[in-house]
């Protein structure tokens, strides 16, 4: 590869880097998977780096978000927490319930399936329309709304789940 | 309180907040996007795990239409006279019940697939790779059970396996079905793990050097700094299976804009890792399986050329073969195989035999290895 090329990935690496590992943090919940995933993502960027560099960022956006999901399938859904097993929220004392709610969620997050999470993450952390969020999963604007809707209700169950605990107290 | 959606956004920040800093991403995606980049040249992609299901035909029809291979180009400056090569006809279909046959009294021990996955329109990223073994023990060929990206057939019945998540931090060891009988953790780096001649051990290249592993998986040796060995850094075992031997780079400031130069080829013992020797090689062995069994030959890859026969006492390259891999007969003759032919080679670089290979094989990427 041409050495303005490879400046250019490094450029790219340097300024994206952290932004992609909170992607996928915030989809995998776990530092090193993270860095695993991010890393597999710029390895297949940088292989065809000549030929994506004019839109990387996308490229590699959309490789990170097929790779969590196809990693999770692979995986046979074990990273998927039941809601029996969903840790309950912290017991102690909480003066504040939007900060415990929010604790909450960020523990029923890491339980939903990987594609749930990834619209989540697209929407909420990205930002991004249901239509852009539909073209980097590779599926149909529709399956992005059914998905966001069932991974809210979810959240809404698993998180309710436990709020009458905390008022029962 | 606020609404669901919003403690949601500031819950999904939060996990982002807690991402770790970048380290060393730049590196590190070089280093496996060169690996991907490699092994998208030596796979084409097609044909699928339709393969079982077609190669279950057995030995009907004999291939008529043989493509002969283009012959090797000579590289020394007065090439011995040359025997005519034998045109052979292999069987045209694989049968999954039994070995098949290449030349030389080689067979084919692993054939392997590689989706391309379609991330964009036009834009394709690797997918799943699929593998069919040779089990030696049956004489069956199996489909690989598991998410693998790389096969290296051990001499014996059993493979090793990298891919999958945990691909960059360990190597299985299992058998041609997938059922696993070791697992060896190691931090990667360069090329694949290179099974001792006797089968007996692995050799592994790590972060630290090399490690050497038995059959009971416990770590022989843990190796030397190795931290000079170029961009493309194949480790291999010599013949002798006491020594192993690891390229070294010229000692001039790394560049990305091109691949490291090889300065030699260092030799060191297996049994203390201590440096043995050096040879005057510039460019990588193939691998173990690329070594004559006197010591005198070895197969070469340079980067971006054809697999070199070349000669240890000097690095001189003797003839340049036709195939993406090949390896040396216990003989001395050497089998080169592509997905389209195989052939055998003296150890002059000259063509003894070839032969073409049914049309199913085209796109795979092959491996043979003695029964």
């Amino acid at each position: 590869m041409k050495q303005s090329l490879e400046d250019e990935f490094t450029a790219f690496v340097a300024e994206r880097g952290q932004a992609l590992l909170r992607i996928a943090h915030a989809m995998t919940g776990d530092r090193e998977a993270a860095q695993d995933l991010v890393q597999g993502a710029l390895a297949k960027a940088y292989s065809r780096w000549p030929r994506i560099h004019g839109d990387a960022e996308a490229y590699v956006r959309k490789i990170l978000y097929n790779d969590r999901v196809s990693a999770w399938r692979k995986a046979g859904n074990r990273n998927e927490v039941s809601v029996a097993d969903v840790p309950e929220r912290m017991s102690v004392a909480r003066h504040d319930d939007d900060v415990a709610e929010r604790l909450a969620l960020r523990e029923a997050l890491l339980s939903l399936p990987a594609r749930q999470r990834a619209v989540l993450v697209m929407r909420y952390l990205e930002d991004r329309s249901v239509e852009e969020t539909a073209e980097a999963l590779g599926c149909r604007p529709g399956t992005v709304v059914s998905q966001a809707s069932r991974a809210l209700a979810k959240l809404r169950d698993l998180v309710g789940r436990v709020t009458p605990l905390e008022a029962s107290r | 309180m606020r609404n669901l959606e919003d403690n949601l956004r500031d819950a999904v920040l939060d996990l982002a907040g807690d991402a770790p800093p970048p380290h060393d991403l730049a590196a590190v995606a070089r280093t496996r996007g060169r690996r991907l980049r490699r092994r998208r040249h030596a796979t084409y992609g097609a044909l699928a795990m339709a393969l079982i299901a077609v190669t279950v035909t057995p030995y009907t029809v004999l291939r008529k239409d043989a493509t002969a291979p283009p012959p090797a180009t000579t590289v020394s400056q007065s090439p011995p006279p040359a025997p005519t090569p034998l045109t052979r006809t292999l069987v045209s279909t694989l049968d999954a019940g039994k070995p098949y046959q290449l030349l030389g009294g080689a067979v084919l021990t692993a054939l392997s697939r590689t989706e391309n996955a379609e991330v964009a329109p036009g834009e394709f990223t690797e997918g799943d790779t699929h593998h069919v073994l040779l089990d030696r023990e049956t004489g069956h060929y199996e489909q690989l059970v598991g998410d693998y990206r790389d096969v290296v057939p051990g001499p014996g019945k059993l493979f090793a396996v990298s891919g999958g998540t945990d691909a960059e931090k360990q190597v299985r060891i299992v058998t041609a079905r997938g059922e696993l009988r070791r697992r060896i953790s190691y931090q990667p780096v360069g090329d694949e793990p290179q099974w001792s001649p006797d089968g007996s051990r692995l050799l592994i290249p790590t972060m630290g050097g090399f490690e050497i592993v038995n059959a009971t998986g416990a770590i022989n040796l843990t190796g030397q700094d190795v931290s000079d060995c170029p961009d493309y850094c194949s480790y291999s075992w010599l013949p002798n299976g006491k020594e192993i031997a690891v390229p070294r780079r010229k000692d001039l400031p790394r560049s990305e804009a091109k691949p490291d130069e090889m300065l030699g080829l260092r030799v060191y013992s297996a049994q203390t890792g201590k440096l043995s020797r050096t040879l005057p090689l510039t460019e990588r062995p193939i691998g173990t399986r690329g070594w004559s069994p006197d010591e005198r030959l070895v197969l070469t890859r340079p980067t971006g050329g054809s697999i070199t026969l070349t000669s240890t006492a000097d690095g001189s390259p003797i003839a340049q073969l036709a195939g993406s891999d090949g390896m040396f007969l216990p003989d001395g003759r050497i089998l080169m195989i592509d997905d389209e032919f195989v052939m055998l080679y003296d150890g002059q670089g000259r063509v003894l035999e070839q032969a073409g290979l049914p049309a199913d094989f085209t796109g795979l990427a092959l491996k043979a290895s003695l029964p």
